[in-house]
């Protein structure tokens, strides 16, 4: 009777992505769609969503920001690890687009490969922009070469490619090639600010938002943003839809369900 | 047919959002009552805010959920600003948990001196799993539970709902307790155990916690019995809350003498619809068997 139920596997590879991340690779196949999650369960830590960036095997890649991640850094190949899922709801490709953009800021990449090896396999003109801070934190680029028609590296500090944020590269492929629709997942500040221009442009996108999730599963309602369920709803919405949440680029809501700026 | 009147308002239908389930924000109860619920019930506030235990904090077992939340919330001052916005016309309930009958009485004065417009206060004295609360607390018992209803009779005039447990043996003493103390209803109840799931791969509880109180169809027939004999020993109204996931689960308790229920895990099962689709299906049950009023089957296993 589950619908979650808990997959336990050990770990196939450990790579180390950036100076700020880490790759890992489980012995197990999904079938998960593109911008769905798991909710990886480290036995008293907890239990955090992660982004799928393939799912045979599958693939997660972490940004050393917090506790949990610390945990999971503790992990050698070969040592267990349990989850649930995919769960969520993803990236929807448009028989109608032949041209596509995805705007991936920092460890964003991660739905967005899934979803880029989807598009390339069903035909798509893939133009990606890879944004960073700074050149040691620009994450899969290799792996994109693989798979995209252009990519366009940008870092705030100018250390490699444009010099700028992800969104200002994003308007630079905006104006040379006619794209049809958006799809980004990274910080949302530069996710709002990509919706923004997407609507000036008249181009569909939709965006994978982030909320502090407990249950995963859209029975807490901790993740919510305006009436929406991240975990449920979500994780992808609409660029129209997120503009409509007064939260939206704004604030989000702590462990506790406090307000806090984002 | 199906509608209801407690506390003195009109409920479109017996169903009401138990507490802890989708009711962190304003906009998610509004979404909840848009969705089809008669009235809806917000996250218990504490005193202060609480992060909650770590997780897993939900996971699915054979029969029902397990869940530890451990009260996340962020504190009763910051949970009132939140819950002051409801304009709708459902009646909104406001969940408060403490860990004595100060706490209690000092969560009520807060809603009192606040503006928020809450139909009913709802004390809960039941959780399974949260130290210092509920349960672990021993609050279900009917001394404990007569000391919190009359501390907060003193702080508040809003309708109190004191809900208990159906783990623990008393719970018919409790209730009588609370009534004589001045409590406006009982809601009968909580998750039932506390209770575990152990994962055989991990060989580790796979709550957070370590374990949690279960909810759903497993539990259905033990809340039931208690809604059934407090029904004998009160007369203010009883929620039953434990395991509603059809029309006929919600006839079930009606006849048992519940007069709203409570309907929390079958979100999981059937979706947000579930308020709309289990009222609506009870009410198709009754027309078909000839009922013209939702009140004449009220306790109708009693007779």
């Amino acid at each position: 009777m589950s619908e979650y139920p808990i997959i336990t596997v050990p770990i196939k590879s450990i790579t180390k992505e950036t100076e700020t991340s880490t790759t890992y690779e489980l012995d197990y196949k999904l079938n998960a769609e593109p911008g769905q999650f798991i909710m990886l369960w480290i036995p008293g830590t907890g239990e955090r969503p992660m982004g799928i960036a393939n799912n045979e095997p599958v693939t997660i890649t972490v940004a050393h920001i917090g506790e949990f991640t610390e945990e999971i850094r503790k992990l050698k190949e070969g040592d267990l690890v349990s989850f649930r899922g995919p769960m969520g709801h993803g990236f929807k490709l448009d028989k109608n687009s032949k041209n596509i953009l995805l705007v991936a800021g920092g460890t964003g990449v991660v739905p967005l490969h899934l979803l880029a090896k989807k598009a390339k396999k069903e035909g798509y003109k893939i133009h990606i922009v890879l944004g960073a801070k700074t050149k040691n934190e620009i994450c899969y680029k290799k792996r994109f070469a693989k798979i995209c028609d252009e990519i366009l590296i940008t870092t705030d500090d100018g250390s490699e490619g444009f010099k700028g944020n992800a969104v200002q590269g994003a308007g630079e492929i905006l104006k040379k090639h006619e794209i049809d629709a958006v799809y980004s997942c990274g910080p949302e500040i530069m996710m709002k600010f990509l919706a923004e221009l997407c609507k000036k442009q008249k181009i569909p996108c939709q965006l994978s938002l982030e909320r502090y999730m407990k249950c995963g599963m859209g029975i807490c309602g901790s993740c919510m943003i305006g009436d929406k369920m991240v975990c449920k709803d979500g994780p992808v919405f609409s660029g129209e839809e997120a503009l409509g949440f007064k939260e939206f680029g704004k604030t989000k809501r702590d462990a506790s369900g406090k307000k806090i700026n984002l | 047919m199906i509608e209801v009147e407690l506390f003195g308002k009109r409920w479109k239908n017996p169903t009401i959002l138990a507490s802890g389930i989708l009711s962190t924000t304003l906009q998610s109860l509004e979404r909840v009552a848009e969705e089809g619920a008669g009235a809806v019930t917000t996250k218990s506030l504490t005193l202060d805010a609480r992060k909650g235990h770590p997780g897993p904090n939900i996971v699915e077992t054979d029969c029902g959920l397990l869940n530890a939340m451990g009260y996340p919330n962020p504190g009763i001052k910051q949970g009132l600003e939140e819950f002051s916005g409801w304009k709708r016309k459902e009646p909104l309930v406001i969940s408060i948990a403490g860990k004595d009958e100060k706490e209690f009485s000092k969560l009520a004065d807060s809603i009192s001196k606040s503006k928020i417009k809450c139909s009913a206060i709802e004390a809960v004295m039941s959780c399974p799993h949260t130290p210092g609360y509920g349960l672990m607390a021993g609050q279900s018992s009917p001394e404990t539970v007569g000391k919190i209803t009359k501390a907060l009779k003193k702080k508040t005039k809003t309708p109190i709902i004191i809900k208990l447990s159906p783990s623990t043996p008393g719970e018919v003493a409790a209730a009588k307790e609370a009534e004589k103390s001045g409590a406006a209803a009982i809601n009968m109840g909580n998750t039932l155990g506390p209770g575990m799931k152990i994962d055989i791969e991990r060989k580790k509880p796979t709550i957070g916690f370590g374990c949690g109180g279960l909810s759903g169809p497993a539990i259905k027939p033990i809340t039931l019995r208690c809604v059934y004999d407090i029904y004998k020993s009160v007369k203010i109204p009883i929620i039953g809350t434990g395991g509603i996931t059809t029309g006929e689960d919600l006839v079930e308790y009606l006849m048992a003498g519940a007069s709203a229920v409570g309907i929390g895990t079958s979100v999981h099962y059937r979706g947000l619809s579930s308020f709309r689709r289990i009222s609506n299906e009870a009410e198709t049950w009754l027309e078909e068997h000839g009922y013209k009023n939702i009140k004449e089957v009220r306790g109708a296993a009693h007779e």
